[in-house]
Parts: C-alpha cells; structure tokens; sequence
C-alpha cells in the first residue's frame, strides 16, 4: 500500500538552485539555534548562561540558582546542564583502569599482586560531581563533549567494554588548582531523579535499581582464580549507603593541576586500581545498620562506599 | 533535541520545495506507542540517515513478508519471525531454503528499536541496519547475497515505486537494509498487563502475579541484575547458565575474550509466554523449565556468571514467576493488523 505524496517532484535544474539557496538559509538558521544555548566551549564566545563558578544549572532556569541537596551538590539533575561562559578551560582526563598496576585485561585473567588472578567481566563505575579548589575556593565543573557541549546530568560512565568512555573532559575555568576531586557514583539528586533518564542513567547502563529511583555507583563482577585470596569478593554492587554519610564517596586528586583555556585542552591521566577497590570491598566492616533487600554483592558495595577512602582508589599518574 | 527537531522538519521543507529525495524524509516522522519507562521514542533511536517514516516502514513491512529475498523463493524474515509469536520462532532452530538447519534460536524482534549494544546473541550486529541485511546472506538462512536481492527488486516497478516514495532512489543494499530497519524500529509492545502496572493501573495484575513481580525484582532470585524493570533487559551480555562444553561459545566468538565463553545477550522479556523455545539454543520449552533452570542455578559450568546460583524457591514461588512472566504478554501487539500484509 503507498501512500500518495503530493510534494515529491522529480529533480530538474531549478530545483538544484532553489536547494542550494535553502541550504544557506538552512546554514544560518542552524548557526543562530546552535548558539543560543550557550554550549559552545573553545573560545566560541556563545551566548551567556545563568549561574556562575561552572555550577551545573537548572535547563530552562538561566537566571535561576538549584538548591543545595544533603550531598552539598545541586539539588537537580538536569538533562542539559548550563556550562559556565567562564569555563573555557578543558581538563582531559584519561581514567587508565589497572590491577596490581598493570593496564586491565576485561575478559581475561589478570595477575594480582599477592597470589592468583582476577578474571573481571563487568566492570563499570560513574564519575560526577567534579569541584576545582584554589587556595580554599572551590569551583564546580562540567563534564562536556568533545565539541564542548555537556553530558547529560553532568555524569560520566565509564565502562571497562567501552574504551572511549575512559577519556572525558570537563570544562572549568582556566587557572592553576591546588586539587580537584569527583564522586565515584551520582548526586543525591540525581540518585533520586525519577526516570525515565537518558543515557548514561538508562536501563541499558546495567546501573539501574529496580522500582526504586537510584543507581548503582559502581558494578564490578568477575572471578577470582583458586590461588587468589579468597575474601575478595567476585561481586561488587555500590550504590548509595544509609545513614548522614550515605553518599558517592568522594575522591581528591593532588595538584598542582594547571587548566589553560581558549582552545588549549590540558590533560590528566588518572589511575583507577581495581584490585584496592576488591581489597576495600573485602575488609572486615560494622554493616549492622544496613539493612537492604540485596544479597551479599551490595554488602560488598557498601564495604567498598565506607571503606573508599583507606584505600588508594585512584590515582594521578 | 527541540532544535534538532526543528533543523529536521526545516530540511524536510526544503527537500519538499527542491523536489530531490535524497536523505531526508518528505514525510512526517511517524509516532509508534512509547512503553512506559523509555525515555525516547522508537522514532528517537533512528539514526538521522534513516529517519522513520511511514512509507519507509510499509516498504520494510512488504520486504520483511518478501520471499523473493531467499536463494529459492521459499523464506521471508516473517517464515522465522511470526507475529502470534512475539515475532520469534516457535522452532527450537529455524529452518532455512532448502530445509537447511539454523544454529540458534531466533530471537523476538520486540522493542529493538532501543537496543545500543548489539544485536542478535552475539551482539555482533552493532545497528538494525546492519543486522537485518545478515540473514538475507546467512547460507542457513535465506542465503541470497544482497546486490542480488536488490536486482530482484529492482526488476520490480511496484519495487521501483516504493523505494522511490520512501527513499527518493531505485532500491539499493542500503536503502533496503534501511527499509527492513524501519519496520522492525515500529515492532513496539507497550500494551501488557505489566506495561498498565508501570503506567499506575493498581488492578492491572493479579494477585499471583504482583508476587512473581517482587520476587522477579528481589534479592531471593536476583532476576533483575539483567532483566531491568521497564525494558526488561539490560542490554548486556551475560552466561546464564545455559552454556555447556563443547557447545556454542556465543560472544566469545566476537570478542575472544576468555571471560566471554557461552555469553548471550539479555533478550528483552515482553511477550516471552509466546516465544517459546528458550535459550540462545531453544533447549527450555516451557517457562516452567526456565524457571527450574534458574532454580538450580544453571547447568553447572565453571564459565557460568557468579550472580547465577541456586534459588530456593518454594512450589508457589515457581508459579507466581510463570505468572508474572505471563504478564508481560501484549495480546494487542501480537494480533496488530497493522503488522500483516
């Protein structure tokens, strides 16, 4: 059955001109709804967002500033975050996933520095929450594109399957930091966003908690060999904890960190040691006040939340 | 995405006025129901060179139904992908022209529209476009190579009509591959009992299976870890259980990765009442069987994933699965008038 369609015509030599003028028209009519949100990065010099200090804003709120959630965070989780005009710097980082500080093998047996080996099958974590301090003042940034445009929700999943996911940028203003730090996991705000969510908070993420609003911060599952120690868990499921202290664990990165800005990309390498995050996991924990409805690869992600930072989880190469 | 939106209907107007199809539809985009819990529209996914439009996918719908696409005349997509199965097959292995014995399962064809990480079980198709092309040349299959499926078409002026309505140009590899894409991105079921539960219908599931639902999503089965609340699959890669020695490698044969041994992906399990066999090799016939396979904890292989272990699962607790699983039939999508010739 096909369908009548009155405008096709066959092409004919005006019709050749009269396109070419309609994709000039079309060029500038992009060029102007490209630029009217702002989200041009290398010295573009686009139009102004509301919000300063590269806070992640509120779409469709310019002027407007998010409260502050328990997390010290926004208190939204929007789609489109505002990238600060002052945020011409563009950090990239490279998160070199490693076990036993040799570059991770997914799929195969990597070699642990005690005895036997890890064979990891799925490893994944989200990173957010990006904050720059210079002499006590701490500023936000944003995780962008390439073309500088920012990543819904301001999140980064990096996924062992996926190598691209290992390198990402985010923009801040230029300037020389004495730290910076990130979460391993998702704002309290965002934790809390009922779906549907686009991609990088979808189902397809595999970080998704069933018939609760919230995610997974990290996922790691995998096999230890016989020779291996055997407390390390071959399951680690991370999510949001209990209590005040219930949040993505935050790391801090030692500077000094140097961000040039106007078309200079400045870039990091940043070491994630899965085999501490097994040993942070495995570490003998009072969880007598988490009660959850999850099996024992949640209890091994709460050990791994309470316990992130006696361990060197990540770190600056 | 309004820009995008705005960027596509501006060109579609200037295509309309210049009068060359080419790339862009002249036509509005078309609206297939959105289940409840997806964040896009099946529309959405469409990459941009293949925007979804109605003719595109009545093109694909008579291609899916086309025998002429076999070596022998004998075998369309619809032959193995019936529609009162869930668009899956109801042969543990399909047959292909000249009685020719398939290696796996077919898979349902429900809700790929959303599917990122590969398709078929192996994963090996990245795109729609690209994976429906593959069984028209599989040897098992339909074993027809594509130049030559696109010569038979072409041959065809009721073809040449429809290829030129939907994509401005006589049929070619890709705007074939295209056309079959678009009528599998509408394959949508969206209109189960579980589907009316998500959307906030109290009374929509029975008692039976309001408990199957909880215990599908609880920490006592762990059904969840790959099979996720709205789309019901992941999307990922997992060994199930359903690997033994000797038999098919599935993704491993993609990656060659050692931890990759007896992978499949997570299918998707609208409709699963009726796309029975299961298993990436049919061996489960009924549901029952899946369930017990799961509560034994799969068929013991070392490779198995460490989140597979046997259940305890009490009598009730089997049939309150089953019929939870049952639930999530669309009887509207499986009798759609709109998917037949």
């Amino acid at each position: 059955m096909r369908l009548a369609n009155p405008l096709l015509r066959p092409c004919g030599a005006w019709n050749q001109k009269a396109i070419s003028l309609a994709f000039i028209v079309a060029s500038l009519f992009a060029h102007t709804l490209g630029c009217s949100d702002g989200s041009e990065h290398q010295g573009s010099g686009g139009a102004a967002p509301g919000g300063g200090g590269g806070a992640a804003g509120s779409a469709g709120s310019a002027g407007g500033s998010p409260g502050v959630g328990e997390d010290g965070f926004s208190g939204e989780c929007p789609e489109k975050p505002l990238v600060s005009p002052e945020a011409r710097g563009v950090l990239a980082i490279n998160a070199e996933l490693r076990v036993a500080d040799k570059p991770l093998t997914l799929g195969e047996a990597n070699p642990l520095a005690e005895a036997g080996s890890l064979l990891p099958s799925n490893v994944r974590f989200y990173v957010s929450g990006f904050a720059f301090k210079s002499k006590g003042i701490s500023t936000l940034g944003t995780l962008v594109n390439g073309q500088g445009v920012a990543l819904p929700y301001n999140v980064q999943l990096i996924n062992a399957e996926d190598p691209s996911s290992t390198r990402f940028f985010v923009a801040v203003p230029p300037g020389t930091y004495d730290e910076f730090s990130f979460i391993v996991g998702v704002t309290e705000a965002c934790n809390e966003t009922p779906g549907p969510l686009k991609s990088p908070l979808h189902d397809a993420s595999q970080m998704k908690w069933p018939h609760v609003a919230g995610f997974l911060f990290l996922r790691y599952e995998g096999q230890r060999s016989d020779d291996a120690p055997q407390d390390l868990p071959d399951n680690i499921h991370m999510g949001m904890g209990t209590g005040a202290d219930r949040f993505a664990p935050k790391i801090t990165i030692a500077g000094p960190i140097t961000v040039t800005g106007e078309r200079m990309v400045s870039a990091l390498n940043l070491v994630f040691a899965l085999d501490a995050a097994l040993k942070a996991a495995a570490m003998q924990t009072d969880l007598s006040d988490f009660e959850v409805p999850f099996g024992e690869e949640v209890r091994a992600g709460e050990r791994l939340r309470r316990n992130a930072k006696t361990v060197v989880l990540f770190s600056r190469k | 995405m309004h820009k995008a939106r705005i960027l596509r209907r501006f060109s579609a107007l200037l295509i309309a006025l210049g009068g060359c199809g080419g790339g862009d539809p002249t036509e509005p985009l078309i609206a297939v129901p959105q289940p409840a819990g997806f964040a896009e529209t099946a529309a959405e996914t469409a990459p941009p060179q293949n925007l979804l439009t109605e003719s595109r996918a009545q093109l694909g719908k008579r291609l899916f139904f086309e025998a002429q696409l076999s070596s022998d005349g004998t075998v369309s997509c619809s032959s193995c992908h019936q529609q009162e199965h869930g668009f899956a097959d109801p042969r543990p292995v399909s047959v292909g022209v000249e009685g020719r014995q398939g290696k796996r399962n077919a898979s349902h064809l429900t809700n790929l529209a959303w599917v990122r990480t590969g398709l078929f079980w192996d994963g090996r198709a990245a795109t729609l476009e690209e994976q429906v092309g593959m069984p028209i040349e599989d040897p098992l299959e339909m074993n027809l190579p594509l130049p030559t499926a696109v010569a038979r078409l072409a041959a065809d002026p009721s073809y040449l009509a429809d290829f030129n309505l939907a994509y401005g140009e006589a049929p070619t590899v890709q705007t074939l591959t295209r056309a079959l894409a678009s009528f599998v991105r509408t394959l949508v079921s969206s209109n189960s009992r579980y589907d009316k539960h998500l959307r906030g219908q109290e009374q929509a599931l029975s008692e039976s299976e309001v408990s199957g639902m909880k215990l599908f999503f609880s920490k006592e089965t762990g059904c969840f870890h790959c099979h996720s609340e709205h789309t019901l699959s992941n999307d990922g890669f997992f060994n199930n259980g359903s690997f033994l020695e000797g038999g098919d490698v599935g993704r491993q044969a993609l990656t060659g990765r050692t931890g990759d041994l007896g992978k499949f992906r997570v299918p998707n399990l609208r409709n699963v009442e009726v796309t029975a066999p299961y298993m990436h090799d049919g061996s489960l016939a009924t549901l029952e069987e899946v369930v017990e396979h799961y509560a034994r904890g799969g068929r013991g292989h070392p490779s198995t994933d460490t989140q597979i272990e046997a259940l305890s699962l009490s009598a009730e607790d089997k049939v309150d699965l089953v019929n939870f699983l049952k639930s999530l039939t669309d009887r509207t999508f499986l009798s759609d008038p709109r998917y037949r010739l």
